[in-house]
């Protein structure tokens, strides 16, 4: 009787094997489009962050805008209570750009660590860290202090 | 027909490929004819979204570029007795400098594409566009390097507009 049966359910047996490996691939598209978002939304909050850096006349000012230009860009995608960011140059160096012939340039680093959540939600975390860096002219016209 | 078709693959005893006319296998085509798919549109997105990536990186780092420039204004100018404000003729050399520090940014580079001060009529300003170039991550879809160009942007520095002249 079993004999009989030949290869019938053969296909159904394959696509056991198969399907984890088909989810597999679904994930990682998924998991690879994910990436991506976090990379740009990393990299617009690193240009928004220094964007309103460089206006402000005040270096603990100009940090603390920083950082609020990135969180809000980022919203809760970053673990680790939100993303980290770092201002080049300091505070000594932000209050004496007003040579007028030489450019004085603010970098702003923002790190962010994300969890790609397309992994998160069938069961494996995969956590990774995003940067980008971005850098505006501060002008020298401006009066600026280092507190 | 089933019954028949496992008998005459028994008789031959699967010998000849040509005999073996079932269904084991055909569960492997299809596996490759998904993971080739899915492969394609792990390109189409990461890739395509590296290009829209590239386009407001482009946009971002210009309006960064031509705000730089705008801020070399010629001093003599500025200090003469009837003063007025004139952007350097090599103020496009800022926008240079600050759009090299932006390169090579995370597979990609940017370069100015186009770099213009203007001291017509009216206020000056510094008119620049930005190039982005990506190399593509997953090469199937997009297989060479894209370059993507921003919009002209233009910025004027704060004592460059008529109202704040008397400040600088």
């Amino acid at each position: 009787m079993r004999r009989k049966l030949g290869d019938r359910g053969s296909m159904a047996v394959e696509f056991v094997v198969a399907a984890p490996a088909l989810v597999l691939l679904l994930l990682i598209v998924a998991g690879g489009g994910q990436w991506l978002d976090i990379n740009s939304q990393v990299g617009a909050a690193a240009r928004d962050a220094v964007r309103s850096a460089s206006v402000d006349v005040d270096y603990t000012q100009a940090v603390s805008d920083a950082q609020a230009a990135a969180a809000a860009d980022l919203g809760g995608a970053c673990e680790d209570g939100g993303p980290s960011i770092s201002v080049q140059p300091g505070a000594d160096a932000f209050a004496d750009a007003t040579n007028v012939n030489v450019p004085v340039y603010i970098k702003v680093t923002v790190t962010c660590v994300a969890s790609l959540s397309a992994f998160a939600d069938v069961g494996f975390a995969v956590s990774q860290t995003f940067s980008d860096t971005a850098v505006a002219a501060l002008d020298p016209y401006s009066e600026r202090s280092s507190s | 027909m089933r019954t028949k078709r496992t008998r005459r693959t028994k008789r031959t005893k699967r010998t000849k490929r040509t005999k073996l006319n079932n269904d084991r296998g055909s569960v492997s085509v299809w596996v490759v004819i998904f993971a080739a798919i899915s492969l394609l549109m792990l390109a189409l997105v990461v890739d395509g979204g590296q290009v829209m990536i590239a386009k407001t990186r482009a946009a971002d780092i210009a309006e960064q570029a031509a705000r730089a420039a705008a801020d070399d204004i010629n001093q003599a100018d500025l200090q003469a007795s009837t003063p007025s404000v004139q952007i350097n003729g090599d103020a496009c050399d800022r926008a240079t400098d600050l759009v090299s520090q932006y390169a090579p940014g995370p597979r990609m580079t940017a370069s100015v594409a186009s770099c213009v001060p203007v001291n017509g009529a009216g206020d000056p300003y510094a008119q620049v566009q930005v190039s982005v170039s990506v190399d593509p991550l997953i090469p199937l879809i997009f297989t060479g390097t894209i370059t993507v160009t921003s919009a002209p942007w233009q910025a004027q520095d704060e004592c460059g507009t008529a109202d704040q002249q008397q400040e600088c």
